[in-house]
């Protein structure tokens, strides 16, 4: 009994399934890497070509649920083309940077299983690449040509790179004038919102300083008035008008005060958030992996 | 560090600097005293512990020439809600004679229906000069009770400088007397004196 039980294991392994995955290949880029023959990299896939991809370019996250939003569709071509797998990839190009992203379905029970989006700077044959870094991720099997060939379009001595802009210069900028410092880095809102402000700050300072000096001008004028009167009218409308600027002084210095250091403590943070938003070295030459594997429901 | 940090940082310093300046400046704002002080304000008076009635000069202090004219108001302060009825009083001025002399004097205001309002009284000023002592008796002739304002402008003294240097006029309280119109005596809680320069 146990002897059987072990020849239909074999036998199992050796005739039950299929050792080399077929998978759909589905390409919504440009003509550059058309030719892409991606058995040659990964010889023991095995890759079928589609065309059709119109029914995979709305985006996937408009779905209500993404990962199983199209899993009709998915079993359906399953079943057409005879695959295991689907992957769609899509490029889309910008000037200098270019996105990719690819999604991965299984066509038994047609949820995507794998998704990517990277957005990353163009490099010399970059898209081909990154599809094979995709793939190779996929399936484990990246070569590590292609990770060394991604490193390339880094440099290679960071020491070296001249900045043409950096945090100090920004924080220099907006200790000199509120808000340059974020419009030099182009952080335009915040740029607004500091120069508005300490605008606004440093008029309440001027304002009570002017009225500071014009309270004390008034406190001397009425005092003297004061006591250069002998009748008793006089000096008691005099003494009433010095009270009042006396009165008026204090407040206008308390409120120089309060607005100098709100100024002067929003002029520092102004500074050290310029230089926190300050422009720096792109690090995100290659973004970081986004591979999402989607929850079953 | 690099050439460009290091000048970054020195830029940093000064605006630090300019930051502390900022912050000092604004920190930097007198509040002045309140020194209101005038010899006919009781208020004032009271605040330097002279308390109504009384007797002070006008202007508390000045500084003239040897060719001036030096002019001198006497007075009597009582507190705002005053309701004693004064009728006259006497006045010991001492004052410097090698430095001052009485040159002229005229009588001042006293009250409703004052001296110098000869429509309504009859007023009886007089007074007499001695060797720097300078006494004023000012009478309301009313047999009535009388409302007065609560300062009193009783004279005008007009002094000739003799000399220059500085110097006081000032009232013997102990000679001093204010009294009613019964001629019961009012009590001098106070005198303030005065101060002249002759340059």
């Amino acid at each position: 009994m146990k002897f059987s039980l072990i020849i239909f294991f074999w036998f199992g392994l050796l005739f039950g399934g299929k050792n080399s995955p077929s998978i759909l290949i589905l390409n919504e880029f440009d003509s550059s890497i058309k030719d892409l023959q991606l058995s040659e990299y990964f010889p023991n896939k095995n890759f079928v070509a589609g065309d059709d991809t119109a029914p995979f370019l709305n985006s996937l996250d408009s779905l209500k649920n993404p990962a199983s939003g199209r899993m009709p569709l998915v079993r359906s071509m399953g079943k057409d083309f005879d695959v295991d797998y689907i992957l769609f990839h899509q490029i889309i190009n910008d000037s200098s940077r270019f996105l990719l992203e690819g999604q991965m379905f299984n066509t038994k029970s047609g949820g995507l299983i794998r998704r990517r989006i990277v957005d990353i700077t163009n490099y010399y044959k970059g898209q081909m690449n990154e599809l094979k870094l995709w793939i190779g991720e996929v399936f484990k099997e990246i070569d590590k040509d292609w990770v060394e060939y991604r490193e390339l379009i880094l440099f290679q001595d960071p020491e070296d790179i001249v900045q043409d802009k950096t945090p100090q210069g920004a924080m220099a900028r907006s200790f000199m004038v509120p808000g340059w410092g974020q419009f030099y880095s182009d952080e335009y809102n915040s740029g607004v919102m500091f120069s508005g402000l300490e605008a606004t700050l440093l008029t309440a300072v001027l304002v009570s300083y002017l009225s500071y000096n014009k309270s004390v001008k008034g406190l001397r004028s009425y005092t003297k008035l004061y006591e250069e009167s002998s009748e008793q009218v006089e000096f008691d409308k005099y003494r009433a008008l010095a009270e009042s600027e006396w009165k008026k002084h204090k407040v206008y210095n308390s409120a120089l005060i309060y607005s100098g250091i709100t100024a002067g403590s929003l002029w520092v943070v102004n500074g050290i958030h310029a230089y926190i938003v300050g422009p720096r070295p792109k690090k995100d030459i290659i973004q970081k992996w986004d591979i999402v594997t989607p929850k079953p429901n | 560090m690099s050439l460009r940090n290091l000048t970054n940082t020195k830029k940093l310093n000064r605006f630090s600097l300019f930051i502390f300046f900022l912050l000092f400046f604004s920190f930097g704002c007198t509040i002045y005293d309140k020194e209101l002080d005038n010899p006919n304000d009781n208020t004032a008076n009271e605040e330097l512990g002279v308390y109504p009635p009384s007797v002070v000069f006008f202007p508390k202090q000045q500084t003239k020439t040897m060719s001036d004219s030096i002019s001198l108001g006497a007075y009597i302060v009582f507190s705002d809600t005053s309701t004693i009825s004064f009728s006259g009083t006497h006045l010991n001025i001492e004052f410097d004679a090698s430095m001052l002399e009485v040159d002229s004097l005229a009588p001042g205001w006293i009250g409703p229906g004052s001296i110098t309002d000869s429509n309504k009284t009859t007023p009886l000023f007089t007074y007499t000069v001695g060797q720097g002592i300078l006494d004023i008796y000012a009478y309301y002739l009313s047999t009535s009770d009388v409302a007065v304002d609560s300062l009193t402008h009783i004279a005008e003294i007009w002094f000739k400088p003799l000399s220059a240097g500085e110097s006081t006029v000032q009232y013997d309280t102990s000679q001093c007397q204010i009294i009613k119109y019964d001629e019961s005596i009012i009590p001098i809680n106070g005198a303030r004196e005065a101060s002249i320069k002759v340059q």
